[in-house]
């Protein structure tokens, strides 16, 4: 019964957690690798571009709420998904006419666009601080849990109780919904398979007809939808605030180019990555540890490796050991 | 003497401030093969990007079907039937030949791409078997025929080939050439830039020897080869 319970304290501390972590990180790289395959530089304001449509997401649900809509049992926050999306999608359409049209068109270097980003990045920042405030925003409603712990501990009679937070299998639902979604556009559809046309050879997308704008325009619309998503799902699995949004973007970068910039595939697998390794590194193991090994080889310590403080430094060193011994990322992209 | 099909006349142009191409004329009639060779250097592929708006003429125009297209961007005359086939990155490797294809008929509205599918597949049967296949997986020679049939798809007038069978070993080329004359065959005009003067100028209706951006001689490829002054200073005795 105790490696049962110590399984059951790794899925409540390190598995459930990580999926719905992951998730959030996936789509949030898969933003960073599209526009970086279709535009071809690394957009520094996507942390803050999640920032702003969650920010619109969080307007919409108050607004439903006070209204007396609500999804239910599932966050009202879905509901008002949809339109967080067409705020941030006009936004960064509107961000492409005035800002980064100007740079495409005198073919600007890609550190140049970089530059350019990091400086629509604090425009963001500052547009949201102003629009929604600085402070903590709790947005979630709906069951707090999917699984209750004690009814976990009822059925099974297990020492430890095993809780799923709805915010983490919503999560997880919906990124599987999104990813299915894109890899189907992609694949399957004339602007998909245009827009990645255009990214593998932009020359010959040309010499074939394909329209630039177009391809730009559907590239700024999906980033939209992405990091809305995923800023939505990351706010109502902890909570909102314009800063942490900025943090965010190190573990989306590093999710991106674990996986092979430009790579989507490639970011899913990172964002997963990424997030295990942030969880098992600062997770303190005494818990599951104290299931498998009697409690007096153990001692005093927490086993944990590093205090989750220090969390982020676990993106920057896997980011600088693929750097370092696979650049290209595990699919090998540009 | 009726006007070419496809005719650069006079082209004078470059990239920057220097003049790359001296007066220099191309033309093609269609269902003929016409064929540009010349030295290192002599601006083949420039006066073929010239005909197909990669540069702008400072002097000279170009004319397809009696049309003066000199001011037309290369997408545009896309839509007015003339295809190219760039030397270097001419497909889209990390997607499949199908989709390669597909990309090729991006500007076509009708509903008949897959008879033209057919028929690049009926004329380069190895890339049917391949075609779920990545095009960057594939060997050299199945590129360029990838490449061929990308620029096919758009049922072009005039194909323009810059330098098809760079890289390719002999037998390949022999097989690419092979496949070139069946597609002049079925009307389409074809002008290359070819590396390879003596095997190109044997399957040209029509030969341009460039040196230095002008003319130097033009005639058809039987006629140039037999000529010693060209053998000698061209085709290595």
């Amino acid at each position: 019964m105790d490696i049962l319970n110590a399984l059951v304290a790794f899925s409540n501390y390190i598995l459930v957690p990580g999926l719905a972590y992951g998730s959030q990180l996936a789509l949030g790289a898969l933003g960073v690798t599209l526009v970086f395959g279709v535009l071809r530089f690394s957009n520094f304001a996507h942390g803050d571009t999640m920032a702003f449509g969650t920010a619109f997401v969080i307007l919409f649900t108050w607004w439903f709420q006070s209204m007396g809509i609500t999804a239910g049992p599932l966050p009202t926050a879905l509901l008002a998904l949809p339109f967080g999306i067409a705020v941030t999608a006009a936004m960064l359409l509107a961000t492409d006419r005035v800002v980064y049209r100007f740079y495409r068109q005198q073919r600007a270097k890609p550190i140049i666009l970089v530059i350019v980003s990091a400086g629509v990045m604090f425009v963001m920042n500052g547009l949201v601080r102003m629009i929604i405030g600085t402070s903590d925003k709790v947005f979630t409603d709906g069951a707090r849990m999917a699984l209750n712990p004690a009814d976990f501990k009822e059925w099974t009679g297990l020492a430890e109780p095993l809780a799923i937070k709805t915010t983490a299998v919503v999560s997880v639902v919906v990124a599987l919904i999104s990813v299915a979604l894109l890899f189907w556009f992609l694949q399957k559809t004339r602007t998909g398979k245009s827009m990645r046309a255009y990214s593998d050879n932009e020359d010959l997308a040309l010499l074939s007809g394909i329209n630039p704008d177009k391809v730009v325009a559907v590239t700024w619309i999906i980033a939209a939808a992405l990091a809305t998503i995923a800023g939505t799902l990351y706010g109502l699995d902890k909570s909102f605030r314009v800063f942490v949004y900025f943090g965010l973007l190190l573990p989306i970068f590093a999710s991106a180019i674990v996986g092979g910039l430009g790579s989507p595939l490639g970011a899913i697998i990172g964002g997963y990555v990424i997030a295990f390794s942030e969880l098992i590194v600062t997770n303190a193991w005494k818990k599951v540890a104290g299931y498998l090994a009697p409690d007096s080889w153990l001692g005093d310590g927490l086993y944990q490796a590093l205090s989750t403080d220090y969390k982020v430094a676990v993106s920057f060193v896997i980011l600088i050991i693929v750097l370092l011994f696979k650049p290209t990322g595990i699919f090998g992209a540009k | 003497m009726a006007e070419p099909f496809l005719i650069g006349e006079a082209m004078t142009g470059g990239y920057g401030a220097v003049d790359i191409l001296h007066s220099c004329t191309i033309a093609v009639e269609p269902g003929e093969i016409a064929v540009i060779v010349g030295p290192n250097g002599a601006g083949k592929s420039t006066a073929m990007k010239a005909v197909f708006g990669m540069l702008t003429l400072r002097q000279g125009n170009v004319r397809l079907a009696g049309e003066d297209i000199s001011g037309l961007t290369p997408q545009a005359r896309v839509r007015k039937g003339m295809g190219f086939v760039p030397q270097t990155s001419n497909i889209f490797t990390t997607m499949t030949v199908e989709e390669n294809l597909e990309m090729g008929a991006f500007i076509r509205e009708d509903d008949r791409i897959a008879e033209t599918m057919g028929q690049v597949y009926d004329l380069f049967p190895i890339l049917k078997e391949k075609r779920f296949q990545k095009a960057g997986e594939l060997s050299g020679g199945q590129r360029q025929q990838v490449a061929v049939g990308r620029a096919l798809m758009t049922q072009p007038k005039v194909l323009m080939l810059d330098e098809p069978t760079a890289g390719v070993s002999p037998i390949v080329m022999d097989e690419l050439f092979d496949r070139i004359i069946e597609i002049a065959r079925t009307g389409i005009s074809i002008l290359m830039v070819e590396q390879n003067a003596r095997q190109a100028l044997a399957i040209a209706h029509k030969g341009f020897v460039l040196v230095q951006g002008a003319n130097r001689f033009t005639d058809t490829g039987q006629a140039l080869l037999a000529d010693p002054e060209v053998r000698k200073s061209f085709l290595g005795g």
